[in-house]
């Protein structure tokens, strides 16, 4: 049951234990958070610390050993793998370190697909694929694959497929990574413009201080616990 | 529209190895091909058979006296009315005729050999069995009153005599007593089967009956055009009080043995069919668990994305399916062609005496079914789509956390 709230991510006492049988690793330790709609928050912290773990159970991707999960109202605890699939599919957009494009379709198909997948029309999914190319800055490689495309082009074209279903929630996990500073630059204003000016709710794992500094909100882990939860740009 | 979306990157995957996925189409089509040519080869030697059996004076339906099969003699003939027409549609029917047909002995000046001599009116055996597809040396008989003898090349072989020479035929009068009738032989026929050529004889029918002081007959035998009247026509064979107190067999329950032989043809069909996918199967499912494994990740950041497993699924069995299709093709175009080069027969004289064995001819003429083709491609892609779930299986338990991080 969907429950509308400004409340995008609510986390409590989450924790998960790797290996809880037989060599217990303990990556994320009783975690409380809340994030608003609307909130571009960075999770920082050395490696290690849980920050992509959490990013994970927030994203639907690996399940909590226990405490409560919820991302834009709905309790993701009680979901099975098709339904985390639909939450995935209509509900959040994933920007990936290393871009995760489909080698096999064009920039505008790799921008469509998930449109796709929803079952949009073609025409309507090709002027929204199209529109967002251009809001990236690629409408003029829109047919190119992604091995005719840079690390940043190929980043940019992630973003506009991460965001083509107009999601609640944009996770990235360290996207910056494989980015030179300029582009990093580049993709970080868009970030900026696409919470600033499309309500984007941006949750980031980095290690990227640059990446940090664009957020509104920054979240410091340590050995899978929040240490420091700092608010401003 | 997902199926659309599902086909798109399928088909886009199998490109993005040319070279191994080609090799696997090469080998699908090139079993494809032999399954078609062995197939047509099958149902050359089937057809063969068939025609054969049914051209040997069988028909596809015949009537006999009971006790002639044990005791071939006029004891068990029958009378039938000069009038006497079938009772089936004419356009279904070949032709027919009415014989006697009786065990004899055939002496030349040099050799004696046993035969099976049989009265005939020619005009309606021509049209009917063998004897109308076969090259006649000397002449053929003219009429059910011709008093001359049609004897097979190989018989005439063997009894060392030719066209004009004259023999002597032994066989059973109507009244238990033994006739010997000179004749003279007309012609030799060569019906490229030296199993008939060197048992069966032909005279008049009419002459034949005179000689023997008989009106009877010992057989009616009807051929069809097709073999989906047969049911019928001899449910009317039965059905005529004509035929009252006599049987009406098929030509299966007459050569129960050649029955066996082409039912055995089919199913060497999917013998052969078996066979040769097991091994094709092989290669499948090794290209497709090659082709998953090399995109576990890919795999894991389409399930992110939030692309159901089913869907995963369904891309992996397309992949297979698209790679059969087109190896269908390409090997039913091949063996199309093969067995078009082949539409003058092969010529398998070296395996001659083989081949007389079970009553086949020296030379086999390929033949191409549809319902073969169709049979072998909703084969091929539904034994491709069992190959692929395997592949298909493991892409779906593919944990997407786990695929990612791979």
């Amino acid at each position: 049951m969907s429950v509308k709230t400004s409340i995008i991510v609510r986390c409590a006492n989450l924790s998960r234990v790797y290996n809880p049988d037989t060599l217990p690793v303990t990556a994320l330790d009783t975690v409380n958070f809340c994030m608003q709609a609307g909130e571009f928050v960075s999770l920082a912290g050395p490696s290690g610390s849980g920050k992509s773990t959490l990013l994970n159970l927030i994203g639907g991707l690996d399940r909590p050993t226990s405490g409560e999960l919820e991302v834009d109202g709905q309790r993701l605890n009680s979901l099975n793998e098709r339904q985390l699939a639909d939450m995935r599919l209509h509900r959040l957009g994933f920007v990936f370190q290393a871009y995760n494009l489909v080698p096999v379709l064009s920039a505008r198909e790799n921008v469509e697909f998930i449109l796709q997948l929803q079952g949009v029309a073609a025409a309507s999914r090709r002027e929204t694929a199209m529109d967002l190319l251009s809001s990236v800055g690629l409408a003029d490689l829109a047919d190119r694959r992604p091995s005719q495309l840079s690390g940043g082009q190929q980043q940019r074209v992630a973003v506009a497929r991460a965001i083509s279903t107009s999601p609640a929630l944009l996770l990235a996990d360290e996207p910056s990574a494989n980015l030179d500073s300029a582009t990093t630059e580049e993709l970080l204003k868009l970030f900026l413009e696409l919470n600033e000016k499309r309500r984007v709710s941006i949750l980031t794992a980095t290690h990227d201080p640059v990446v940090q500094s664009y957020a509104s909100r920054r979240l410091q882990l340590r050995d899978g616990r929040i240490v420091s939860d700092e608010r401003g740009a | 529209m997902k199926i659309k979306l599902l086909s798109q990157l399928a088909y886009r995957n199998l490109w993005r190895h040319r070279r191994r996925n080609g090799l696997l189409l090469l080998s699908i089509a090139f079993g494809i091909v032999g399954i078609v040519f062995a197939s047509s080869f099958i149902r050359a030697f089937q057809g063969s058979l068939q025609v054969d059996v049914i051209a040997a004076l069988n028909g596809h339906v015949k009537v006999l006296a009971p006790g002639y099969q044990d005791d071939p003699s006029l004891d068990n003939s029958f009378e039938l009315d000069e009038s006497w027409n079938p009772d089936v549609p004419a356009e279904q029917v070949m032709g027919w005729t009415a014989r006697v047909s009786l065990p004899a002995v055939v002496m030349s000046e040099r050799e004696t050999r046993g035969l099976e001599l049989v009265g005939v009116d020619p005009d309606a055996e021509l049209a009917i069995s063998f004897l109308g597809e076969s090259e006649i040396v000397g002449e053929g008989l003219e009429g059910p009153d011709d008093g001359k003898l049609l004897i097979g090349a190989d018989l005439a072989r063997r009894l060392q005599t030719e066209v004009g020479r004259r023999v002597v035929v032994i066989t059973e009068g109507a009244d238990g007593q033994s006739r010997e009738i000179g004749y003279r032989i007309a012609g030799l026929y060569k019906s490229g089967q030296p199993a008939v050529e060197r048992v069966i004889a032909f005279t008049g029918v009419n002459n034949l009956q005179q000689h023997l002081d008989t009106s009877a007959f010992t057989e009616v035998s009807m051929r069809l055009q097709d073999d989906q009247f047969e049911t019928a026509a001899k449910d009317a064979f039965v059905a005529d009080g004509a035929f009252e107190h006599l049987k009406v067999f098929d030509w299966r329950e007459l050569n129960p043995q050649i029955a066996q032989m082409v039912e055995l043809a089919d199913f060497a069909f999917y013998i052969w069919f078996v066979i040769l996918w097991i091994a094709l199967a092989f290669g499948l499912v090794n290209a497709l668990l090659t082709s998953v494994f090399e995109r576990i990740r890919e795999i894991g950041m389409l399930r992110t994305l939030g692309m159901r497993p089913s869907s995963v699924l369904v891309q992996i069995v397309l992949e297979s399916q698209i790679i059969i299709f087109c190896g269908l093709i390409l090997g039913i175009a091949v063996g199309y062609a093969l067995v078009y080069g082949f539409s003058d027969g092969i010529d398998l004289a070296a395996f001659s005496e083989g081949l007389e064995i079970v009553g086949l001819r020296s030379v086999v003429v390929p033949k191409l079914l549809l319902p073969d083709i169709v049979r072998l491609s909703v084969l091929s892609l539904g034994l491709g789509l069992i190959a692929s779930l395997y592949p298909a299986w493991r892409a779906l338990k593919l944990r997407p956390l786990v695929a990612l991080q791979s």
